[in-house]
């Protein structure tokens, strides 16, 4: 088959653009698998369901009177809970504005035991009104009934 | 209450007059088109008017606090200062709303009234077009966001605005910010306009790309005003968090910047027509989306304030009709759109078409991971969130090779370059930029990581490769002796663009040194108490309490010393808002171009005794240095005049 200059040029063109757009997708997907990173309630933590050690995201109210803070450093522990269960949290460090006991939260960090995550980051609220979508979702699936005011 | 029926006339009139106007696409054939185009215009005048009074009557209902309006009681209370009343009006979801309104219409005015260089039919499209979308946007405004329902009985004082949002800067940040987004418009009525029409000529690129220009600034100053105002207010000191809003506002950003260069390239070598025409459509298609995403709610981010899935149902109908007949008709026609030049590899064009693939690449990317939790969440594939560290990673590998290429393609020659003649200068230039870089990282940062080096080599590079472009442009007309007939002859397109890649380089350097050299102490102190952070000791002295209008506030005060000479007092604020109780961090940060030092008040853990988050930040600065580079460079745009090569 004889190709014209025109049509040379074409291919050699297409040829480049699907090797770089391949290369492109390799390493866009590369990163993605890397660096996805879960959400899991507290009763699928206890249930087994989370990866240890690995970053997940938990998303839960924080427990009242759960809330643990050392005068002398900055470390802080608080009880993330859902209708069944809780999971222990440690943290080091400052706490977003709207943070608060009884509030929807989520944290981001390695689960080092099946009942305990150390966060390395508390997920900021912009608006006391504002809930995370998920844990808003988790709440409706699991906590239909009870009034949502109370978890205010 | 009558305010609320004046708004509501309004609001259906100019849903009428925007309705009429698109119709004129159906109807120019059966009159003459310098005439329908007359109409048009009026039409589009009168509605403009229409909008603009209504925008202006729900800021004097805010202004006068008339709590009947449902809008103005959720969002505004007497004693919020005058300034952020006004600027409440577009505080919130059914404001902002009308005001992306009222900023399509008056881009749409602007296509009406200056438009002479293209013919009346492609005018007539593109106002049929435009307002088609301010139709389209106005019943949403009128039947899912209303913002001039009423409330019974009006309750005496308001909510209050969100005292995230009562900062100078969210002032001008959504007007700007939309200016950019709904620009987009332009670009795509053209698109559309220019399918049917089957024909472009060089003339009419040339008017767009002006109009894309123009987009692009307004986007890029309001994008970057958000990450301004973030990196002040949020008290995180970061600048840009990759949440799925700021993403929605970059990838249009990212596709403006592809389209100028391949109008460029279009205007001046009549080629990739039918590449510029998609990407039109594209970066109107992610604005829309953009719009979607933080309309609707459903994502996690700063911006979702609005929880309304009918709301997100309406625009992701409008959304997908759009891009679906847009689309379809781009199939359709474009291939009559085929270039009748040809280019070689070796050429300014191809190396321009590269970029052009690796920023559709990176909006791609993007995309993905802003939409990906989305999509596994509705497979039921759990639920998950893609970090930063996935825009990072991707964004460093996609970006730098777009950065080195930056310097080549300003050199290289349209249609067939000479490599011999530009090969010994850009050696020259990129030798002395690995010099440089590693010169500077030794001397005031560290040589510890590889990829810092080659980011502030190839930023120096774009850099030095732009100031010889200037410097060789200014050389040629050196022998006229006249300094206005120098100034007239000097190239403004080699100007803005050497302006734009200076600015580029800037805030890559911003980038990189800020992201890997910058210092954070997360401590507690108590009066008296002192630390060091690079070189500069921080003591803090106490806090003090004060009162304001509408916000009551502890003030945190810290003293500077370096080599024991004292330099500046930080006042670090933690507001307490009377109305919603909301608690706000206002961060004291003293900014100078080598480096910011930045002092957040955490809380009282125990008496006295403060948590603090200080923060060392090296040239973060040329962040919005570069940015202003990139703003100031646009300014040559209109003054340029580029000639259509011959074959």
């Amino acid at each position: 088959m004889i190709l014209n200059k025109r049509s040379k040029k074409r291919i050699k063109i297409l040829i480049i653009f699907i090797l770089s757009v391949s290369l492109a997708s390799g390493l866009i997907i590369y990163a993605l698998s890397k660096n996805m990173i879960y959400f899991y309630t507290p009763t699928q933590v206890i249930n087994g369901e989370a990866p240890l050690n690995t970053p997940i995201r938990l998303g839960g109210m924080v427990m009242k009177g759960s809330l643990d803070k050392d005068p002398n450093n900055l470390n802080i522990s608080f009880y993330i809970n859902d209708s069944k269960n809780k999971v222990l949290v440690n943290y080091k460090g400052l706490l977003p504005d709207l943070f608060g006991e009884g509030q929807g939260v989520v944290v981001s960090g390695v689960l080092n035991e099946r009942k305990n995550l150390q966060a390395s980051e508390v997920l900021a609220k912009h608006d006391e009104n504002y809930m995370p979508p998920e844990v808003a979702d988790m709440m409706n699936k699991e906590m239909i009934g009870i009034n949502k005011d109370d978890y205010k | 209450m009558i305010i609320s029926e004046v708004g509501n006339v309004l609001l259906s009139f100019a849903t009428a007059f925007s309705a009429v106007t698109t119709l004129s696409f159906f109807f120019k054939n059966y009159y003459s088109h310098s005439y329908i185009f007359g109409l048009s215009r009026f039409f589009t005048l009168t509605s403009f008017f229409i909008i603009l009074f209504s925008f202006i009557l729900l800021s004097y209902a805010f202004l006068t606090d008339n709590f009947s309006i449902l809008y103005v009681a959720n969002n505004s209370n007497i004693t919020l200062p005058d300034i952020y009343k006004f600027s409440a009006t577009w505080g919130a979801h059914e404001g902002s709303m009308l005001l992306w309104v009222l900023i399509l219409s008056f881009w749409t005015l602007l296509v009406a009234f200056f438009s002479d260089s293209l013919p009346k039919v492609i005018s007539i499209n593109m106002l049929s077009i435009m307002n088609f979308i301010i139709l389209a946007f106005l019943t949403f405004i009128i039947f899912t966001s209303n913002p001039f329902d009423t409330i019974f009985p009006a309750p005496e004082n308001g909510n209050d605005l969100n005292p995230l949002l009562q900062d100078p800067g969210l002032i001008i940040h959504p007007p700007l910010l939309y200016f950019g987004y709904v620009g987009t418009s332009i670009p795509f009525a053209f698109a559309v306009a220019i399918l049917f029409n089957e024909e472009v000529k060089p003339k009419w690129i040339s008017w767009l790309r002006k109009w894309v220009t123009l987009t692009w600034f307004f986007l890029t100053a309001g994008i970057s005003l958000g990450s301004w105002w973030a990196y002040h207010e949020l008290g995180w000191g970061g600048w840009w968090f990759w949440d799925p809003v700021e993403n929605a506002s970059f990838m249009p950003w990212l596709i403006l910047t592809a389209l100028i260069h391949s109008l460029i390239i279009s205007e001046k070598r009549n080629i990739f027509l039918s590449w510029s025409i998609f990407l039109s459509i594209l970066a109107f298609s992610l604005s829309l989306l953009g719009t979607f995403l933080v309309r609707s709610g459903i994502l996690v981010s700063v911006h979702a304030f609005a929880n309304d899935p009918e709301r997100g149902i309406y625009i992701l109908t409008f959304l997908s009709v759009i891009i679906g007949f847009s689309l379809i008709l781009y199939m359709i026609k474009s291939n009559r759109l085929t270039d009748t030049n040809d280019f070689t590899f070796n050429s300014k064009e191809f190396v321009l078409l590269i970029n052009n693939i690796l920023l559709t690449i990176i909006t791609f990317a993007i995309l993905l991971g802003t939409l990906y939790p989305l999509i596994a969440s509705t497979l039921d594939l759990g639920k998950i969130s893609v970090g930063p560290p996935y825009f990072n990673y991707i964004s460093t590998f996609l970006f730098l090779p777009m950065i080195l290429l930056m310097s080549p393609a300003v050199f290289m020659a349209w249609k067939k370059n000479n490599l011999k003649k530009i090969i010994k200068p850009l050696t020259s230039m990129f030798i002395l930029s690995l010099i440089l870089a590693f010169i500077v990282t030794w001397l005031f940062y560290e040589i510890r990581y590889l990829i810092v080096l080659i980011s502030l080599a190839f930023a120096i590079f774009a850099i030095l490769s732009s100031i010889f472009k200037i410097y060789e442009n200014i050389k040629i007309h050196s022998k006229i002796k006249s300094l206005y007939k120098r100034l007239i002859n000097i190239n403004f397109s080699i100007v803005s663009n050497s302006f734009a890649h200076i600015g580029i380089g800037v805030l890559v350097i911003g980038i990189t040194i800020s992201n890997y050299f910058s210092l954070e102490k997360e401590i507690l102190m108590k009066p008296g108490d002192s630390t060091m952070i690079s070189n500069v000791e921080i003591i803090f002295n106490g806090i003090k309490k004060e009162k304001e209008q509408n916000y009551s506030s502890k003030v945190g005060v810290f003293y500077s010393y370096k080599n024991d000479v004292y330099q500046l007092t930080y006042l670090p604020e933690k507001r307490i808002y009377n109305v919603q109780k909301n608690v706000m961090t206002e961060a004291a940060i003293s900014s100078s171009l080598a480096r910011d030092i930045y002092i957040a008040l955490g809380e009282e853990v125990s008496s006295e005794q403060w948590s603090v988050r200080i923060y060392y930040k090296p040239l973060i600065q040329f962040i919005w240095l570069g940015v202003l580079f990139m703003l100031f460079s646009t300014f040559f745009v209109f003054f340029d005049k580029r000639k259509t090569l011959k074959k």
